[in-house]
């Protein structure tokens, strides 16, 4: 059994290492690009949407390299990514790729069911050490997220972006590598000093932006355009409503673990302005606004690919919780299409409009102190 | 004076009014229905709603929009979750009451309950309760209008089931059938709010019929036959109209009598997206013609015309002149 993994920003780590350690061959497909999506843009309904594409694209590039099994989570609905599992095994079998499909939810709520497929998953390992191999997993995952907002912190107050941007590719690699607890706390503490200890540039304190939207776009900096990294150079300092330690705790292990920055509060959070949950995370993405509102931000971008159902239900509504809570807002709509350049130049308009408002306020209060409103 | 209550002629109007009618008739409730979808209608819709939502929705704005200035006491905006086991409407309807209050401002008050029949269907009861005793009515009168409304849901459906024409059976005028008598039998998937819905599907019904076609909806499929072709699927797909929408897809590509499929659908629609793929496949393997009909706010309806009619040139060849050789080769 080789088996596999769709990519989503840095979630292959925490999954190698449970293959690593229950030791079962993991193939790791080759990180997302404009191959993997073309391949999955030409393969998968045209109206599917972007994290269906590139999940079709990494299987196929992970068949190349002789995966035969995948793994996928799964759900119940209404979102569609839900059902993308068997619509997925169903393209790749028309296409001559005979995966076996290992979806990780309990099959018509069936626990005994769900239990056999992580039996299955783990090649019938002992449950002892299925157990601790999840352990594992789930330490590296909490410590990727911390990992993820150090360098969140130290991308606007950076002299040289480029020293951060390394920093984070050797944490990425160490972490990848790291053998036991002990040597993951280590790294840790280590990226803090070394986060602590970059030279800093001169200037304003950065102005916050919380991104909030749909998971595989917030966490993946591929489908995204990597808007977090050009947000940091801008001097912007970032923080987003789920990371992926959260999620993994919330949706797998129902809230078992500790996880970072965990977010059930969201869902209280929305409630005066989206009384009802309305798949995948939309009721979440409000939720967030108004968690980043409260807490200060200054403004607010929503992530989400095309057509996602759950995000258009919230991007309908956040004008309103714009309105109410005072916080600039921009939705940012990601597919096949989106262009780098494009989203940048959005970005960048999007944070002067932040900063002159800041600006103008400023030069209220100091108007006020002069004349001595 | 009695309650007057608005209901826009969109997207859910199109599968449960005849719950709603009879519900709200018994208690004496005036309805206040908007106009069949217009241009009128469907310009407002588009220059109301979100940009990237799909056309359904947006028309629907136009309709509420409508009701607006008709002096109606409350707008009826039900939050439909779930309306079978084990299964999910839209997520964009789930959202509905909120979604539509932030974009139409000034909106008169808006009547809603929510529907969740995904555990247990005597949440139908459960929900239909709440709605009358918020328009103050009391138990006896609410339990007479229950069995009215539900009843009259029930007939609704099985006449569709027997193959009653859909306007027929929503007790209006049926669709014009001029033209030839019918050579070809095409069946013609998508949501009730699109292919029922005569502007926004730009009359596709009516000019299959004038171009010589029996129509097949899915509607018109027994629910037994949609349960048994969906048993193929290793995981149950959890949207109700879409499982309808599939299994009658499943169904009609193993009969015989049935020459193509159209699947007619919507930019930007999530169940159908996966439906309208899972259909295209088992009709390649079945060798049975498949067309699929994309519309937005942009459609034309001369190059819709122009679709349709080599749609069925190729049916009628291959009928006629070819050995049924499938289209795709």
């Amino acid at each position: 059994m080789k088996i596999t993994f769709p990519h989503m920003g840095n979630i292959w780590i925490p999954v190698k290492a449970l293959f690593d350690y229950l030791d079962i061959e993991f193939i790791n497909p080759p990180f997302n690009s404009k191959r993997s999506l073309s391949l999955g843009t030409q393969h998968s309904p045209e109206g599917a949407c972007l994290p269906m594409k590139l999940n079709i694209g990494n299987f196929i590039e992970a068949a190349n390299l002789g995966a035969d099994t995948i793994l996928m989570t799964g759900g119940i609905g209404p979102c569609r990514f839900g059902y993308y599992g068997e619509a997925e095994r169903q393209i790749l079998e028309d296409l001559g790729y005979n995966f076996d499909l290992i979806t990780l939810e309990p099959p018509d709520g069936s626990l005994i069911g769900l239990a056999k497929r992580i039996k299955y998953a783990a090649n019938y390992r002992p449950w002892s050490k299925i157990i601790l191999a999840v352990n594992f997993a789930f330490r590296k995952a909490v410590a990727m997220d911390r990992i993820e907002d150090m360098i969140h912190w130290a991308r606007p107050r950076a002299a040289k972006p480029r020293e951060v941007e390394e920093l984070y590719r050797r944490a990425q690699v160490e972490l990848d590598r790291a053998a036991d607890n002990k040597s993951i706390e280590l790294l840790v503490k280590d990226v803090r000093q070394q986060v602590q200890a970059l030279k800093r540039k001169a200037g304003p304190t950065p102005i916050k932006i919380g991104i909030v939207g749909e998971i595989y776009t917030l966490l993946d900096p591929f489908s995204n355009l990597d808007v977090e990294r050009h947000l940091g150079r801008l001097g912007v300092q970032v923080d987003r409503s789920i990371y992926i330690s959260g999620w993994i705790n919330e949706h797998i292990f129902q809230g078992f673990y500790k996880a970072y920055k965990e977010t059930y509060h969201h869902q209280q959070l929305a409630k005066p302005f989206l009384a009802h949950w309305v798949g995948g995370h939309g009721q979440e993405t409000i939720g967030g606004t108004v968690e980043f509102a409260r807490k200060g931000f200054d403004g607010i971008i929503q992530l989400l690919p095309l057509t996602c159902m759950p995000e258009i239900v919230a991007a309908a509504i956040l004008p309103k919780v714009s309105k109410s809570l005072n916080i600039p807002i921009m939705t940012l709509y990601v597919d096949e299409q989106s262009g780098e350049a494009g989203t940048l130049t959005r970005l960048e308009a999007f944070i002067d409009l932040i900063s002159r408002a800041k600006s103008l306020e400023q030069e209220v209060i100091n108007e006020q102190i002069v004349f001595g409103g | 004076m009695g309650i007057k209550v608005g209901i826009p002629r969109g997207l859910l109007y199109f599968y449960y009014y005849p719950l709603w009618e009879r519900f709200f008739r018994s208690l004496g409730v005036e309805i206040v229905l908007s106009t069949a979808t217009s241009r009128p209608i469907f310009n407002r819709g588009i220059v109301l709603a979100n940009d990237e939502t799909c056309l359904p929705v947006k028309v629907f704005y136009g309709h509420v929009e409508e009701l607006k200035n008709k002096n109606v006491d409350y707008i009826f905006l039900p939050r439909m979750i779930s309306m079978e086991k084990d299964t999910y409407l839209c997520p964009k309807l789930l959202g509905f009451p909120e979604v539509i209050t932030t974009g139409i401002p000034n909106l008169p008050p808006v009547l809603t309950v929510n529907f969740n029949l995904r555990k247990d269907s005597r949440e139908m009861d459960e929900a239909l309760s709440k709605l009358g005793k918020q328009l103050g009515f009391g138990n006896k009168e609410i339990k007479h209008a229950i069995k009215a409304g539900v009843g009259a849901q029930t007939e609704f459906e099985r006449l569709l089931q027997s193959g009653q024409e859909y306007e027929i059976a929503l007790k209006g005028r049926g669709v014009e059938k001029t033209g030839e008598t019918p050579q070809l039998k095409i069946g013609v998937l998508g949501h009730a709010y699109l292919l029922y819905d005569g502007f926004t599907s730009l009359d596709l019904r009516t000019k299959l019929h004038k171009l010589g076609v029996k129509v097949v909806m899915p509607e018109s499929i027994a629910q037994e036959d949609i349960d048994k072709q969906l048993q193929v699927l290793p995981k149950k797909l959890f949207w109700s109209h879409s499982k309808r929408i599939l299994g009658a897809g499943f169904d009609l590509i193993q009969d015989d009598s049935v020459d193509g499929l159209i699947h007619i659908t919507c930019f930007g629609c999530g169940p159908d997206s996966m439906v309208g793929d899972m259909v295209e496949r088992a009709c390649r393997k079945q060798g049975k013609a498949f067309m699929m009909l994309t519309l937005d706010e942009h459609t034309g309806e001369a190059g819709l015309i122009t679709r349709l009619e080599a749609y069925i040139d190729m049916l009628k060849r291959r009928v006629q002149v070819e050995d049924n050789v499938s289209a795709h080769g």
